[in-house]
């Protein structure tokens, strides 16, 4: 449930970098997000929290885009390296030797990107990032 | 347009654990967050730990639950100053509402350790930082040997680990040196230690001399 929190701290980091345009400020179509694969971040539920508390902001109607990045399992006798997503054991053996694993990486959480509308045209000049 | 942000998404809570970091330190305050998952002894740990502080080592409490004064009362019945925050359905504290229940104590002492409650939960805890100096996270034996490899991120950050209610180890399954290789395999350095509230209070003792040397590292006389 800590989606809403997440959401709100997405949106001011928007909010606080996007311009204005000659009219007031531009609308924002799409906002991306990376998360770590062990910062807990449930999409569908962060999907829900976005859309309400973006009501009445120039984010409104935006889309999230998540994208997950994954931590590293990393075998401490024969270094063999295993990407780690949400959802999957942390196996405490390597598959390779059996050596034991240690897990890196995986807590990541920023707002990578957002696009807005040109000032002009009221359009979207081109895509963000997948 | 697109537009870079590369803006970490708690920025504002981070800066503002960092603001509470800096009035802990001016009011000379040890802090410690304790998380953990509901049922797996808190309260109770914290409890056990403020009757074998050191005498002059005063202990404080700052207690997270979603609703209801419990455990407040549990700790204000022990002589404890407490103040209760109610998140009201958050499953988490976040640093302005720690700042704000630090402001509310009653007279904070020059030799302070400050116990936060954090609210029962092995997830959302992991991400708020509330300017705290010492991240406990306590396991129970009841609860699983499985608990650090469904929940890596909250055993990752710990710098101590405390398996509770070893008193109930010949009653549950639990393998010990299992519990131990899934916190090692996310955790390098937080000691773990092994304690029951109950009765003689087995290996608090320890875990206070570790706090207690923890605390006069990072607050030197």
């Amino acid at each position: 449930m800590h989606e809403a929190a997440i959401a709100k701290g997405i949106l001011d980091a928007v909010l606080a970098a996007a311009p204005s345009g000659a009219t007031g400020e531009r609308r924002i179509v799409r906002v991306s997000v990376a998360a770590g694969a062990l910062a807990g971040i449930v999409g569908e539920s962060l999907d829900v929290f976005w859309g309400e508390l973006c009501r009445g902001t120039a984010a409104e109607g935006s889309r999230l885009c998540l994208t997950v990045l994954p931590a590293i399992l990393v075998c401490r006798s024969c270094g063999n390296r295993r990407e780690h997503r949400p959802g999957m054991t942390v196996e405490l053996e390597c598959a390779s030797c059996g050596g034991p694993n240690r897990l890196e990486g995986g807590r990541e959480l920023y707002v990578e990107s957002m696009e807005v509308e040109d000032a002009d045209s009221g359009q979207k000049s081109r895509s963000g990032p997948q | 347009m697109l537009i870079p942000v590369r803006k970490a998404v708690l920025a504002h809570n981070d800066a503002e654990a960092a603001e509470n970091a800096k009035l802990f330190e001016s009011r000379r305050v040890r802090v410690v967050n304790v998380m953990a998952s509901p049922g797996a002894g808190k309260t109770s740990l914290i409890l056990a730990l403020a009757k074998r502080l050191p005498v002059g080592l005063q202990p404080l409490v700052i207690e997270g639950d979603v609703a209801s004064s419990i455990d407040t009362e549990k700790v204000a019945a022990a002589g404890i100053p407490v103040f209760q925050i109610n998140t009201d359905g958050d499953c988490h504290l976040d640093a302005v509402s720690v700042r704000k229940a630090f402001e509310a104590l009653p007279a904070v002492p020059e030799q302070g350790l400050l116990f936060i409650e954090n609210i029962g939960n092995l997830i959302c805890p992991a991400e708020f930082d509330l300017g705290e100096d010492i991240r406990l996270v306590i396991a129970s034996v009841p609860e699983g040997d499985d608990k650090p490899r469904k929940y890596p991120a909250i055993f990752a950050l710990a710098d101590a680990i405390v398996l509770n209610k070893t008193d109930l180890a010949g009653h549950v399954e639990f393998d010990r040196p299992r519990f131990e290789a899934g916190v090692r395999a996310v955790n390098d350095r937080a000691p773990i230690f092994d304690v029951s509230c109950r009765g003689a209070m087995a290996g608090v003792d320890a875990l206070v001399d570790w706090l207690v040397v923890k605390r006069e590292t990072a607050c030197p006389q």
